[in-house]
């Protein structure tokens, strides 16, 4: 059967915005696993974006305060090389294009399997820590 | 009765190896770490809803007490080493985390009288274990 025409390619850079809260950039994995743990919000799965639709500063300026953000830049070779998937999830309402959810990682499923996810987002930071990190912008003066 | 976790030192980093009593200004040094692992504790249970931007709630008033009670307990451990850092959770939790080159391990504050740990060590299987009341639970080196 094809491939619908928007599956990821694993070739490509996916995008995670990272809060100030989970940076540790002193840190042997500096970003922290918080990053990928779903909120009560995240009942399809975590968020990303695919790199070849949308930038990481775009990425990080959506929410209107880039200092409040890092991106990580992760390739979906190694995502998918976790056991997870990586769906394509546009929104209509999302101003930015490429969004993209990892359904694994929902706030139900996080709950009720939480030694295995919990591993999971350690070995997503990890994944995390080897590739370009874009920090938080610099604040206004 | 204090359950102590031993084999996270070898993975220190040098200079905070201690193999002997803490000298005075080693013990100073040490209390102001914890000192600052409380005020950051304190912090975290001032964020508010949403406070990530992605939905995040804040942490429970519950667990940043249990959280607060931990280190206050752990900093008079004269041994206890304090977590290199402390991240809010993204469901009301408070996660406090020791982390060297080849070990990880957390402690997460998710109800008021049960914690979680996750150990993970270079080359062995990732550790999980439920400690009921962590008050007396401490990192120490060997």
């Amino acid at each position: 059967m094809a491939e619908p025409l928007d599956a990821i390619d694993p070739e490509e850079i996916v995008l995670r915005r990272v809060h100030l809260q989970y940076y540790k950039p002193n840190a042997p994995v500096r970003i922290d696993r918080g990053a990928f743990k779903p909120t009560p919000s995240d009942v399809d799965g975590i968020s990303l974006y695919r790199a070849s639709r949308v930038s990481a500063q775009q990425v990080q300026g959506e929410r209107g305060k880039p200092e409040n953000y890092a991106v990580v830049r992760l390739s979906a070779r190694a995502v998918l090389a976790l056991g997870v998937r990586l769906s394509p999830a546009e929104r209509p309402d999302d101003p930015l294009p490429g969004h993209m959810v990892i359904p694994e990682l929902n706030c139900t499923e996080y709950l009720r399997d939480k030694t295995h996810l919990k591993e999971l987002t350690r070995k997503l930071a990890e994944i995390a820590n080897g590739e370009d990190v874009l920090p938080p912008a610099t604040p206004p003066a | 009765m204090s359950q102590v976790m031993t084999p996270y030192a070898p993975y220190l980093p040098e200079e905070n190896a201690v193999t002997g009593p803490l000298s005075p200004a080693a013990a100073l040094r040490r209390r102001e770490e914890w000192t600052r692992v409380v005020k950051r504790i304190r912090e975290l249970g001032g964020l508010g809803d949403d406070w990530d931007g992605q939905g995040a709630s804040p942490p429970r008033r519950e667990n940043v007490n249990a959280a607060m009670r931990w280190a206050i307990l752990a900093m008079d451990q004269p041994k206890a080493v304090p977590p290199t850092y402390v991240a809010p959770g993204t469901m009301g939790e408070i996660t406090v985390e020791w982390e060297s080159e080849s070990c990880y391990l957390e402690l997460e504050f998710r109800e008021p009288m049960r914690a979680e740990t996750m150990w993970e060590r270079r080359g062995l299987p990732t550790v999980h274990e439920t400690i009921d009341d962590p008050s007396g639970w401490y990192v120490q080196e060997e």
